[in-house]
């Protein structure tokens, strides 16, 4: 299936509510808008390679969206708003299921990189 | 033994050229797609520095290269990869 992938990158120093709260406000925004969020992963907290608003690490956060035109759109412009967001990245994939197992396997196996050197 | 001398091997017409091994080809070339996200494969496309390798070095294909260039752009953008490495503040 056709869709979005949009990486948020969370400030690490919110509280489990307020990240719950704001997950649920994303893809309640998402839903208004018609559009749906497929899958949600959880990448992790992760070191950042620059500092971004003065911290260090992010907690990353991965929604795959379907193709609704507006959905996108809303949920950019709600992260442009959101100080607790520090960076986002949104990309069109051709096929989103596939996406989200590809962040699976990065999560549990490491690189492909290694996986070339194998073969 | 005599050893020959190095200029009786020259073949004529081609001087003092040294003869270049062939190209190495680079091990994405058969990756269908460049995750952006996978990090550790993109850094090994990267100088220490932070500049991407060109694909005379790297021996990548120049679709590989195009899709290589993107992927770290990327990766960049979402703080996975670092824009410039080693820089300290003169200050």
């Amino acid at each position: 299936m056709q869709g979005y992938e949009s990486i948020f990158i969370v400030d690490p120093n919110v509280t489990e509510e307020q990240l719950t709260g704001l997950l649920d406000k994303f893809r309640g925004l998402v839903e208004h808008q018609g559009g749906k969020v497929v899958q949600h992963a959880f990448w992790g907290r992760r070191k950042l390679a620059y500092n971004v608003k003065k911290r260090d690490y992010g907690l990353y956060h991965v929604f795959y969206l379907d193709r609704s035109p507006n959905a996108l759109k809303v949920l950019e412009h709600q992260f442009q708003i959101e100080d607790n967001v520090l960076k986002w990245l949104s990309v069109a994939v051709d096929d989103v299921e596939a996406e989200h197992i590809a962040l699976e396997k990065l999560k549990s196996h490491g690189s492909a990189a290694q996986t070339l050197s194998e073969r | 033994m005599i050893k020959k001398k190095a200029t009786t091997t020259r073949r004529r017409g081609l001087g003092n050229r040294v003869i270049i091994p062939r190209r190495k080809t680079s091990e994405i070339n058969k990756l269908k797609a460049i995750p952006f996200k996978d990090v550790e494969l993109l850094k090994s496309y990267v100088t220490e520095r932070g500049r991407i390798i060109p694909r005379r070095i790297s021996g990548n294909t120049a679709t590989t290269q195009r899709a290589l260039r993107q992927a770290i752009k990327r990766a960049r953008n979402i703080a996975l990869l670092s824009f410039s490495e080693g820089y300290v503040s003169q200050d």
